[in-house]
Formats: structure tokens, sequence, C-alpha cells
């Protein structure tokens, strides 16, 4: 039958009032079903904040997909089935990521779907349980959607009037919606409250995941990072007036010497004896605690917990804390990072370094490959560079095969390096047994008497990749120390790795939550087998770039002022924001964000 | 098939799924006050109610939004009533949960628009 016939048919009056309250009805049931999805995610009653105002809005931006995948395809039924099905695709991310991360989905995340790879998918998909299940259950959606896409018959003709109404309505929500218009900001005015003991999200618990991402979204789009210029001023002048500061006046032995620097971010590190009842068990980084007992290092508060690695490397590579721009979740994406001065630049331009950047993983993941360059890297070697020689230990490529390629870079020429390895071997899942290098290793470490499966699996894969991440740092310094040229080599942890079931039933030695534990970094100055300590008061990551800068001796306005702000404001950037200082650091970041900071400094 | 029939059997299993998760199982369960002007008390009183044949004990959990359950008390007659501590909050939620682990009812604590006031 063709569609003219199928249409025909259709138009006897009881089926057209029959369809006319279907096609309402399915709106209404999609609506009070992406409700019911939202407040299960997070585990809230059904009721809470529940009105037709707070189900409605929040499942506007699902009956926009609905509406267009209407369009495209003529079929409604199909259309809210494959939106549903989207939608929950969307809340089931969410919960996974509340678990594993604790923080729901937020509009950062669409950068993974819009640069989705092999890497991505390979990262995600190892965080669901049950793959067998989970792909079977997708498998039989989609053959339901089949189904009735094959069945039923399409709602209008290929070019008639109703479809191009219906196009219109679509094209100018969503055009509105992209530009944050009207009745957008009419509709998601959200009553922002501040968090509280159990409400660390309150948009979403009083309006809704969706709702919550559109005003995150209306938030951003009218958002600037202005530059508070009278506190730039003031905190200069402050800086410059008060000689009883810690500037960092240290001597340097290195300046002026062009010495190998090699930053190494190791994924997850920490000193796990900041766990209860670890101190009693065999030492796994004993080579990192050597140098930390020794005066070389310390812990740093990082803008990260179980996943964003990017921000801490963020404020590693540009010296800007993310502090500074609120709402720039994933930097790399939320911020045009091309003129600013970074550390790889400012070597690579001022000192003649060469740069390079290594990471066992697809290089478009974060969106690294697209700002490397602009921050002044001249290589990125990737997982295709792993490849022909590298190992796995565990899912990932190893912290040795990492190592290798980092010693093939310092042997590679006689200028001098600079190299930023981020690590991988270290990376979550850590609930499952996986294919290992050193299964007895594994097998050999000792647990805490008595503690579940659950955690027992978890800290022995914990235990084993911290080793594997200790003596590969061990492994590099001997090769820096041995080559007798001047180096500088900063190893630091970017955030805690999310244990669900460890951190809970072991807890902390200082009794405070996760989130507010600090992993550990290291700093070797050196020259063959003399080192000097790093005696600084290291705070934050966005302070260890400057350190850098300032013992190779090579002068930048914005790292003198971050790292001279720093070292007289202590932890106070983060506890006291509004203070002179901070708020002078604030502006000095947002102006070299823009490349401005000279100009604007007195 | 027409558009009619081809959209009925998957409204009425939509509308039946939309039911049954509204279901309350038989059990009760109320926080007072049931919905706080802006400035929530800290101490609120959850009432239960189980149904006869319900196996005692049964269980209260108390979680955060987007937060684990963690246990908060037990629940030794099929009508009570307790105060929490002093750490009530926008978002609170308490699950009344079977003896045989099964999730029977849930409440969060939640309250009015603050310009309301």
């Amino acid at each position: 039958m063709g569609d003219g016939n199928r249409m025909a048919a259709a138009r006897a009056p009881w089926k057209a009032f029959a369809a006319s309250a279907l096609a309402l009805s399915l709106p209404l049931l999609f609506a009070f079903a992406t409700w019911l999805l939202d407040r299960a995610s997070i585990g809230v009653a059904a009721d809470a904040y529940r009105s037709p105002y707070t189900v409605a809005t929040n499942a506007l931006p699902g009956l926009l997909a609905c509406l267009a995948i209407f369009i495209a395809t003529r079929r409604l039924l199909f259309s809210f089935l494959l939106g549903f099905l989207a939608q929950s695709a969307v809340y089931t991310a969410s919960s996974i990521k509340l678990e594993v991360l604790q923080v729901p989905v937020t509009l950062e995340d669409i950068h993974f779907l819009t640069g989705i790879d092999r890497g991505g998918i390979a990262v995600f998909s190892a965080y669901i349980d049950g793959g067998a299940a989970a792909w079977a259950f997708v498998v039989a959606g989609l053959g339901v959607l089949a189904l009735v896409a094959w069945f039923e018959t399409p709602w209008f003709r290929h070019a008639g009037p109703t479809r191009l109404l219906l196009l219109a309505l679509a094209a100018s929500a969503t055009a509105s919606l992209v530009s944050a218009g009207w009745p957008w900001t009419r509709i998601h005015d959200l009553d922002a409250t501040t968090p509280t003991r159990f409400t660390t999200m309150p948009t979403v618990l009083h309006s809704g995941l969706m709702s919550s991402l559109v005003h995150t979204h209306l938030e951003r789009k009218t958002r600037v990072f202005a530059i508070d210029d009278r506190a730039l001023r003031e905190a200069a002048r402050r800086l410059d007036e008060d000689p009883g500061a810690p500037v960092g006046d240290h001597a340097r032995p290195l300046a002026g010497q062009h010495p190998d620097i090699v930053v190494v971010l190791s994924e997850s590190f920490f000193d796990p004896r900041i766990l209860k009842r670890i101190d009693a068990l065999e030492d796994p980084i004993p080579n990192v605690r050597t140098w930390l007992d020794s005066g070389y290092g310390g812990q740093m508060a990082v803008p990260a917990y179980a996943g964003g690695t990017i921000r801490t490397e963020f404020e590693i590579l540009t010296g800007m804390p993310v502090q500074a721009f609120p709402g720039a979740g994933f930097p790399y994406m939320d911020l045009d990072v091309r003129r600013a001065p970074s550390l790889p630049g400012i070597l690579a331009r001022e000192a003649g370094y060469r740069t390079v950047a290594i990471h066992g993983h697809q290089g478009s993941f974060y969106n690294r490959a697209s700002v490397y360059k602009p921050l002044g890297f001249q290589k990125f070697l990737t997982s295709r560079e792993f490849r022909p020689d590298g190992h796995k230990d565990g899912l990932w490529y190893s912290d040795q095969s990492m190592t290798d390629l980092l010693v093939g870079e310092l042997e590679a020429g006689e200028a001098p390096l600079f190299a930023f390895a981020i690590s991988m071997q270290n990376h979550g899942p850590y609930n499952q047994a996986r294919t290992l290098r050193h299964p007895d290793a594994w097998e050999a470490l000792t647990l805490p008497d008595g503690i579940s499966a659950e955690s027992a699996i978890e800290l022995r894969n914990l235990l084993y990749h911290l080793g594997s991440a200790d003596t590969q740092f061990a492994r590099l310094l001997g090769v820096l120390q041995r080559r007798e040229r001047p180096y500088m080599l900063l190893f630091f942890g970017d955030h805690l790795p999310g244990l669900k079931s460890t951190y809970p039933e072991l807890g902390f030695v200082d009794g405070k939550s996760p989130r507010t534990q600090k992993p550990s970094w290291v700093l070797i100055r050196g020259q063959g087998t003399t080192t000097w300590p790093a005696d600084r008061d290291i705070g934050f990551p966005w302070q260890l770039p400057a350190e850098l800068v300032w013992e190779a001796g090579i002068d930048n306005a914005y790292f003198d002022f971050s790292r001279r702000a720093g070292a007289a404001l202590g932890p106070d950037y983060a506890k006291k924001p509004g203070s002179p200082l901070a708020k002078g650091l604030t502006a000095a970041a947002r102006a070299n964000l823009k490349g401005e900071l000279e100009a604007r400094l007195p | 098939m027409s558009r009619v029939r081809a959209l009925l059997p998957a409204a009425t299993t939509l509308a039946l799924a939309f039911a049954t998760a509204c279901s309350p199982r038989g059990a009760g369960l109320e926080i007072d006050p049931a919905r706080p002007a802006c400035s929530i008390p800290k101490v609120v009183t959850v009432r239960w109610n189980l149904p006869p044949d319900q196996v005692l004990p049964a269980s209260l959990m108390v979680n955060g939004p987007g937060k684990p359950m963690k246990s908060w008390r037990r629940a030794t007659t099929h009508v009570g009533e307790a105060d929490t501590g002093a750490w009530a909050s926008d978002g609170l939620t308490i699950t009344l949960v079977s003896n045989a682990g099964k999730p029977l009812a849930r409440r969060t604590l939640t309250r009015a628009p603050c310009d309301d006031v």
C-alpha cells in the first residue's frame, strides 16, 4: 500500500480522533517516564520536586529530539521510542558516572559524544558491568525499533505542509536553545541554591538532569571571564611591596643550564598510606617515598577526583588554576588556549627546547591532539607509537612502555628536552582481575586482614599498578642521572582513583572524605647523582610549572606572578578566593589566557 | 497495520510501566514536615507503616541525591516513627526496605522555594 492509500485509510473520523489522542499522550508519557528515570538515576523519591512544570521542562530537550526524529522519519511511535531509548542511555551513563565519579552527566560530556573514537569507547565500555546483558538489551531495543519502523505508517507526506511546519518549529526551537534565547532563558530561570550536606547537585535535584544541562548551557552562553584589572594591580603591588612574603628566593643551581625537564603525570598516583591499615603492609611505592621523606616533594590539592585528568594536566601545562574559570569543566574544550603562554611553548620558543608529549592512548581523547600543538608541543606520541614495541599491563599500555619511549626521546637529540608523559597503566576500573605482565606479583601482594572481596580486588589492582609506576619512576631517574646532564624530574599524581568499596571500608587516616585527599608530587633537580631538595610550599598543581620555569632561569610575566602569588597565598587561593591576592591571581590567569597579562600589569 | 493499532500496545505498555513504578507496594512512609518552607529543620520525623504480613525487622536507609544508600535504623514495629539526628537537609531520602531487602517505599525531603516564604 502506498503512502497516499495508507493516509486515506486513516482519515476515518474515529481513527483521526484516536490518532490525535495518542499523539498527545505520547509526549505526556515521554515526559513522565523521563521524570521517573531522572529520579531513579539520583536515588530520590519519584515525587521529589515533581510538578507539571519540572516534569515538562525536564522533558523538553528530549521532546525536541523526538520531534526532530519525527520530522526525519515521519513515524511518531518510532520517534518516541528512539528518543526514549536515547534518553535512557543518558540516564544510564549518568548513574554509572555518579557511581564511579560521584558526579552526574555534565554538559562537558557532550565532547565525548562529538569526539568519540576507539579510545573513548575503550575507556567507557570498561566501566559497564554485565557487558553481555547490556549488549543484548541494546540489540533487543534496536530490533523493536526496526519492527516499529517497518510497521508504522508515515504520518504525513514527504514535502507536505505538516512536515514543513514541524520543521520550522524544530529549527526555531533548536536555534533559540543553541543561542540561549527566548523561551529557554525564561523557562529555565532555575532556583540556584547553595549545596548542602545532602545536596551537592541542587539543580539536578530541584529540576531534573536535563533541565540542569540546559541551565548550564544557558549560563555558559552568557558567561564572560571578566578580568578585574583593579585586583590585578593591587595584587601586583602587594607582591612587590611585601619582601617578607616567601617568594621562592632560593638558590637555582640549574638556572641557565638548559636542564632536561621531564614531567610525568602518573595516572591516579597517590600515597596509599593515607588509607588506614595500609602502613602495616609492604610499601608499594618505596622509591617515591624515599624522595618524599627527603624533602623533595609533598602533597597537593588537585581539581579532579576519580577522573578529570585533563583539569590537573591543564594546570601543570599552563600554570593557570581551573578555579579561575568557573564552569570550564574540560579546559581544552571549554577554553581557547591558543594565545596563552604555556610551559612547553615558553621552553621551545625562548630556550630552544625539544618538546614532546607521550600518552599511551588515543591522541584525540580529551581533545589533546588538537591543543598540544598550539600549546607548544612539537611531537605527540600516542598509542600508535606504543603499538610496535609497547605492551599492556592490565587494560592499558604499561608505564614501562611509556618510560621506554621517554628514554628514547631523551637520547634522540642534543638539544635540551621537555617531555610530558601521561601514564595510562593505573587507569580504572579496578574491580576486575585483568591479564597482567606479572600475575605472581599481583597474587603476592599482602592486603589488610578481613576486607571484603570487592575491596580486595580494588586494592590489589591499585597497589600492583602503583608499584609499577614507582618502579618506572626509579628507572627514569636512573637514566637521567647516568646521562650526566642537568635535569629536572617532576612526578605527580593527577587525582585519586575512584575506589567504590575500599574507601568506605578502610577510611582515610585523616578521617576526611576521598575528594579532599591529596596526591603526591616529587620534584628532583639534579646533575648526575647530585640533587637538590625542592623546598617549596606547593599546594596546587598550577604552582609547579612556575617553579620549573624559575628553576630553569627563564623569565615569564605570568609564571613569575603566579609563583610569587602562590607562595604568598598558600592554601588560601582555594579557601579564600575573595582575598586580594586570590582575586589578583584569578585576574592574572584570565588575562594570561587572552595573552594580555603583560599589557595589564602596572 | 493501521497507525492506531500500531500505537495502542506501546502506549498501554508505557502506561502500565508508569503505574507500576508509582505503586507504593502497600507500605507507607512519610517525612514530617512533608514540605517545609525555604529553611529546612535539621531534625525531621520519619513515620512508617508496614503491611501486617511483612516480616520484621525492616530497614530504614538514608541517602542524598546521587549517593549510595546507607543503613540508618531498623523498623522493629509495623507502625512507628523516629526522629533523625540533626542532619536532615534538602534531598535527604529515606527508603523503607523489607526484611528480604526489597524497597517498599521512598520519600525525599524537599522544600518550598525560598521566595514563597
